[in-house]
């Protein structure tokens, strides 16, 4: 009887979860899938990844095979079944095995020896735009030192150049990763390290801190966004301005209380007395998409940001920092006003 | 525990007051395998609590079920317990009841030491665990990467408690390592050799090496730290010119030994049940002692994958991508072994034997993409996402825990005299086998869709979220077999079907005594001339319990152990000391105290007599 319950609950088993989890991988929305590349060096990761995709998959279907074969085919069907002959090994078939493997697994490592080789560094005819990555908690800052501007959560490269990422962190360690473009670099207090990549095709790439760095590790989002050579010359040149002098009156309160509130300890905003490092950078804070990575910059979404940022991102510093600061929401609305202004 | 009832009819009342000195004095390697299971089973259930609040957090986009300061807490201590309150002691239990039965001794060679590793084991624990009532427990992942450890980042005692309850438990898995080598290398009855032993002996001889030399790594790192917090001291701090990298070659160095010092005795325990469930020999004995030797030495070689990302030079990154890779030679060898055990054989489908078949299914599956992460440049993408999650519970939960209940239900029989229910037993294996497949099969092409581990949530839009709902079906389909596995053991420990000495026909020695075994382990012993001590090869089939007993020399000079309350005054001594560095000084000094009177009480009792 149990031998019968045995085969069916096998059977049973691999059914329903092929029923379940086949279709969900198909019909998965648009996800940031690495296997999808947009850089030649992601590329060349994906195509090694492919390689060995295949080789699992043989040997995939040569073990499991085997598997339900032995148990479908060898199971015992009845108490009276004969005792099987008695064999303890066989040399030529361990010899077998064990050379197949290592067959198999010399190939994997040639390929991947090869890939390893052409990702180590940016080609030395290409002038390599070089950009300062530095990991803080829970946000990103990117620093152009050759275009002398800093941006935070939003970074933005040249389609077809060389980029050159120095990665820095002067608190925990962070991870750098864009899974389109690029596999991840470490971000570790005391070293630099560094990575490159070439955005092949302009658009909008999702990225993420992949290194566990506190609280809001989740929140510490960022976007990419590759555009084509002038329309980066473009973006250039605006965040090289000061930034914008609020117009209305809202907006001037805005800003005189972004300086008597406190603000400006944390913030810089260029061509103003805000120097602070301990916050992203908000010179051209109305030219991002997101507010704190992970809102649009809606002025609802700021002022919600502003007044109470812990019911965005709990845990964020700033919270730590200003929630006995209060502001009205006469305050909060003259604050989101200066900030919008800020393109 | 029972001894033979003719011979030695057991007090029938019995108060609960004798019963409990009984249990925490005991020196019998039986009982403490009893309680180190149990323990681990518990902890097995509380990891399994926290991974459902993990699932249920991560159920959809942008939910709020834990805070994200609670989702770390959770997330450190599931994969910390899983581990070292779970994992190892589970085995260490397992080991410690069934390598002394399985090489014919009455107990481990130092039984009161055996007791010390159990109390040591249970009240670090008890220690790691009163971090949630003391300020909060640790959030900064059981890798517990420096600096996010250090007082800055991490400023309520939580890891401090990680620390000193993992030290108090490390100390357990030492002592217990050196016990179970000293055993299996001095007490195996005559006719054991090295050559003869089980493999689950094998595998157990070869993890406690492992423990020896990577439990010290593990130790080194957590005092450095625990300085850094506590004292000032700048052994990962960046600013005064050190690196946080050596934590991660300190930890890994440990860690990575650690995989195969839990997933080892595993690959000893269906090692065990697919022979005897397919009515065969063990396929290639030989290869698989030497595979389970080479990943033994190969496990020191490798830590560094780990570590791909954090800026290695690409040839050192190369070597041990390489390094990891060859782990799959002896690997396979074994996947093989097993498969060829069952050809040709006549398989029972029993529970134990569904288990350790599936074990052997999944883990193939885990050492496949492990195969892909030992590659550095696809390593680059995947280290750190979903698909190293799907890749190390292919490998420790298909691997570990797969095995560990293919073993309950095999051993069950033999430790407490009736069976397992068998109806119960297979839906408890396809709920467990389902379950676990909808977890953490999604979770590769998670991981391929560029989901990080280890975040408290997820933007909707991404396309995570109907695959992270299947998983948490899965989380839950797991959870209703487990508690369909916990009301079989409780309704089966008073009402399951009498087992008899061999319920399954099986062949090394522990089948060779009574169900559950007498204090002193065997009445006496049958010759032991091949692998199979039970195994009559001229009439081709297992020998009765009457035909053990009739070829065993009954052995007249029975020696045990008296019972010992000083293995647990000495645990409650250091483990005191240790909540005393945590808290305060007042109670490390107590600690010591007691310490003091528990090893000279210790020294002044004699031991065998």
């Amino acid at each position: 009887m149990w031998q019968r319950a045995g085969t069916w609950a096998v059977a049973l088993a691999f059914g329903l979860v092929a029923l379940a989890v086949f279709p969900a991988a198909t019909f998965a929305a648009e996800p940031p899938w690495f296997l999808d590349p947009a850089s030649e060096q992601a590329g060349r990761v994906a195509r090694l990844f492919n390689i060995e995709l295949l080789v699992a998959i043989l040997v995939f279907l040569i073990v499991e095979g085997l598997i339900v074969y032995v148990v479908i085919r060898y199971r015992q069907r009845g108490p009276d079944d004969p005792v099987p002959e008695q064999i303890h090994g066989s040399t030529a078939m361990e010899l077998t095995w064990t050379i197949g493997t290592s067959v198999a697994l010399l190939f994997v490592l040639v390929v991947f020896w090869q890939t390893m080789t052409t990702l180590a560094a940016p080609p030395a005819d290409a002038e390599a735009l070089q950009v300062v990555v530095r990991g803080k908690q829970w946000w990103w800052e990117f620093e152009y030192p050759e275009y002398g501007f800093r941006t935070a959560n939003e970074l933005y490269i040249p389609v077809g150049q060389p980029v050159e990422f120095v990665t820095e962190s002067d608190n925990v360690i962070h991870s750098f990763w864009v899974p389109r473009l690029s596999g991840k670099v470490d971000v570790v207090p005391g070293q630099q390290n560094r990575i490159w990549f070439q955005a092949d095709e302009p658009g909008e790439y999702f990225g993420q801190c992949a290194e566990l760095c506190g609280v809001q590790h989740a929140g510490m989002r960022f976007k990419v966004f590759a555009l084509p050579p002038e329309k980066f010359a473009q973006w250039v040149k605006e965040q090289q301005q000061p930034a914008a002098e609020p117009v209305t009156d809202l907006a001037k309160f805005g800003k005189e209380l972004f300086f008597t509130k406190g603000c400006a300890g944390c913030h810089a905003i260029a061509g103003t007395q805000a120097q602070g490092r301990i916050g992203p950078d908000l010179t051209h804070f109305a030219s991002r998409t997101t507010v704190a990575a992970v809102l649009p910059r809606t002025d609802g979404n700021v002022a919600r940001w502003v007044y109470n940022s812990e019911s965005v991102k709990p845990g964020n510093i700033m919270w730590q920092t200003m929630k006995n600061v209060p502001l009205s929401p006469e305050e909060v609305d003259a604050l989101v006003a200066y900030l919008q202004g800020l393109k | 525990m029972a001894t033979q009832a003719e011979a030695l009819p057991a007090p029938r009342v019995v108060s609960w007051w004798s019963t409990l000195v009984d249990w925490l004095t005991t020196v019998d390697h039986k009982k403490i395998g009893i309680m180190y299971v149990a323990g681990a089973l518990f902890f097995l259930a509380v990891g399994g609590i926290e991974a459902l609040a993990i699932r249920v957090q991560l159920a959809g986009p942008e939910r709020a079920f834990l805070h994200p300061q609670t989702y770390n807490e959770m997330l450190t201590m599931h994969g910390t317990t899983m581990i070292f309150l779970a994992a190892m002691p589970i085995l260490a239990g397992l080991g410690n009841y069934f390598v002394p039965l399985m090489i014919g001794a009455r107990d481990m060679a130092f039984p009161r030491l055996n007791a010390l590793g159990l109390w040591l084991f249970i009240l670090g624990s008890i220690l790691l665990y009163l971090s949630f009532f003391s300020g909060g427990a640790p959030d900064a992942g059981w890798f517990a990467y420096a600096p996010l450890t250090t007082k800055t980042y991490s400023p309520h005692k939580g890891m401090d408690f990680w620390i000193l309850g993992l030290m108090v438990t490390g100390i357990a898995s030492i002592a217990g390592s050196i016990n179970f080598i000293v055993t299996i290398l001095n007490m195996r009855a005559p006719g054991v050799k090295l050559n003869r032993m089980p493999v689950f002996v094998w595998t157990m001889l070869v993890t406690s090496f492992l423990i020896v030399f990577a439990f010290p790594s593990l130790t080194v790192a957590q005092v450095l730290l625990f300085l850094d917090r506590n004292f000032g001291t700048g052994f990962y701090a960046a600013e005064v010119g050190a690196t946080p990298i050596l934590w991660q070659h300190l930890f890994w160095f440990f860690g990575h030994p650690e995989v195969y010092i839990v997933v080892l005795p595993a690959f000893g325990m269906v090692s065990e049940i697919i022979p005897v469930f397919s009515r065969k020999p063990i396929f290639g004995y030989t290869a698989l002692v030497y595979a389970t030797v080479a990943i033994g030495f190969i496990s020191f070689t490798v830590w560094a994958h780990h570590m791909f990302a954090v800026g290695l030079p690409p040839v050192v990154a190369y070597a041990f991508g390489a390094a990891s890779m060859i782990i799959a030679v002896p690997t396979a060898i074994k996947i093989f072994n097993w498969i060829f055990t069952m050809w040709k054989g006549s398989l029972r489908l029993t529970t134990a034997m569904l288990f350790a078949i599936s074990f052997v299914a999944m883990f193939v599956i885990g050492g496949l993409s492990g195969i892909m992460l030992a590659t550095v440049p696809v390593d680059w993408q995947l280290t750190d996402t979903y698909f190293v999650v799907a890749h190390f519970h292919y490998t420790l939960f298909g691997g570990v825990l797969l095995s560990v209940l293919a073993a309950c239900y095999y051993w069950f029989p033999k430790m407490f005299g009736r069976k397992l229910d068998e109806r119960w037993g297979k839906v408890h294996w396809l709920l467990t086998f389902v379950g676990f497949n909808l977890t953490f099969l999604p979770m590769h092409w998670l991981g391929l869709d560029g989901m990080p581990r280890r975040i408290a949530t997820y933007g909707a839009g991404l396309g995570w979220d109907l695959l992270n709902f299947i998983a948490t079906v899965g989380a839950f389909t797991i959870a209703a077999g487990t508690a369909i596995f916990i009301l079989n053991i409780v309704v089966s420990l008073r009402k399951g079907e009498p087992a008899g000495d061999n319920p399954w026909e099986g062949w090394t020695l522990e089948w060779a005594t009574s169900s559950p075994p007498p204090a002193h382990n065997f009445d006496g012993l049958p010759p032991v001339r091949s692998r199979r001590p039970l195994w009559d090869a001229e009439k081709k089939r297992v020998l009765t319990p009457d035909e053990v007993r009739a070829l065993s020399t009954p052995d007249e000079h029975v020696h045990l152990p008296p019972p010992s309350v000083w293995p647990l005054v000495v645990a409650a001594g250091i483990t005191a000391i240790a909540a005393g560095l945590i808290y305060t000084m007042f109670v490390a000094v107590i600690g010591v105290l007691i310490f003091l009177a528990g090893v000279v009480g210790w020294i002044q009792q004699e031991g065998y007599h």
